[in-house]
């Protein structure tokens, strides 16, 4: 298994974003999360959804939906682990 | 002619393979690769077209024989040809420039021309190399194609044929009955356009970390297709039943596969 982050971002207070990653080998087993980059203890921040695009044979595209719980703009990272 | 690099070969594979047809819903001016029984002699001068303005300089090999190549995006999972042509480069990292083929239909990235051959099932077949302008080689009449009027309607005949095939009872490619089941994939499965279906695997053992992921098998580029969700019951002491709710988010038939990892 292997990790990184693929990008930075940010989400608008109570408002959802999408972004997309493209030219991922689809034979890889990849999972996403998202960690905030701006500190706000006592509640959760961000949740978010995955979706995926099989762009051909051997590549797929995936769609990272973020949300912002808070009311106040949040930083993060949109981290990935390769499992396989 | 001029040579390539290998990583330049895969851009070159990529930037047509991206042409891809949806199967339910080919418009041109996709390439319909997953409609592999015909049409090879159209794919072929398109994809020249595009790696020639993409300022490479394709060739064309052509093969006649006997050919037999196994599918999975085919029904039956096998695809009979008299003769089949693919676009060529010469590729290059410094050593002597070696043959490489541009097949999508056949391959996921470029391969060496003795690996193009050994998968079409005739051992001793007739080789013919050309340049790109050759259009279709065993039919005078249409020998070139200068201004790819006959190239679009070949594609949009062998578009009409994929599109049917997807929409009848087999259904879009790939054919689950084609494919073996690869490591850390629990299923295929197929779901309805715009549905939401739920499948369950039980038996896992409840110690065991393990991750769900979904994979579309068709593809279809310009949006996303499924997305998932997990729930999980503990069925005894032992073991965990999962329970994985995939959602289709396009208007046409998706394949796919569930997939699972251990963590732990």
């Amino acid at each position: 298994m292997w990790t990184g982050v693929q990008w930075t971002g940010t989400v608008q207070p109570n408002t959802t974003h999408r972004w997309f990653t493209w030219g991922w080998a689809a034979n890889l087993h990849v999972v996403w999360y998202m960690m905030p980059t701006s500190p706000r203890p006592g509640a959760p921040e961000l949740d978010w959804e995955v979706a995926v695009e099989r762009s051909n044979n051997a590549q797929c595209t995936y769609w990272i939906t973020v949300r912002n719980l808070t009311n106040a703009p949040v930083s993060f990272e949109g981290r990935y682990a390769v499992l396989s | 002619m001029t040579t390539v690099t290998l990583a330049q070969a895969h851009e070159l594979f990529n930037l047509v393979n991206a042409k891809v047809c949806c199967p339910a819903n080919p418009a041109a001016p996709c390439i319909p690769f997953l409609y592999p029984d015909d049409g090879c002699w159209g794919r072929a001068h398109e994809m020249c077209r595009l790696m020639i303005a993409a300022g490479a300089q394709p060739q064309k090999i052509w093969i006649q024989g006997g050919l037999k190549v196994s599918s999975s995006n085919k029904p039956n999972c096998l695809v009979t040809w008299g003769w089949h042509v693919a676009p060529t480069l010469q590729v290059s990292d410094g050593g002597p420039a070696q043959t490489y083929i541009v097949d999508p239909s056949l391959f996921d990235h470029p391969v060496p021309q003795a690996t193009w051959v050994s998968v079409q099932g005739d051992p001793n077949p007739t080789l013919t190399p050309t340049g790109p302008e050759i259009f279709h080689l065993f039919y005078a009449p249409q020998r070139y194609d200068p201004t790819y009027a006959l190239t679009n309607g070949v594609l949009a005949n062998y578009r009409n044929e994929l599109r049917l095939r997807a929409v009848s009872p087999a259904g879009p490619p790939p054919y689950p009955n084609c494919m073996l089941q690869p490591a850390g994939v629990q299923w295929f499965g197929t779901i309805e356009p715009n549905a939401q279906r739920r499948w369950f695997t039980f038996g896992w053992p409840a110690n065991r970390h393990v991750f769900w992921t979904v994979m579309p098998l068709t593809p279809c580029p310009g949006g996303p297709q499924l997305s998932w969700k997990v729930a999980v019951e503990r069925a005894n002491a032992n073991s965990a039943t999962y329970w994985i709710t995939v959602t289709n988010l396009t208007a046409e038939t998706v394949r796919f596969e569930g997939r699972f990892n251990y963590l732990n």
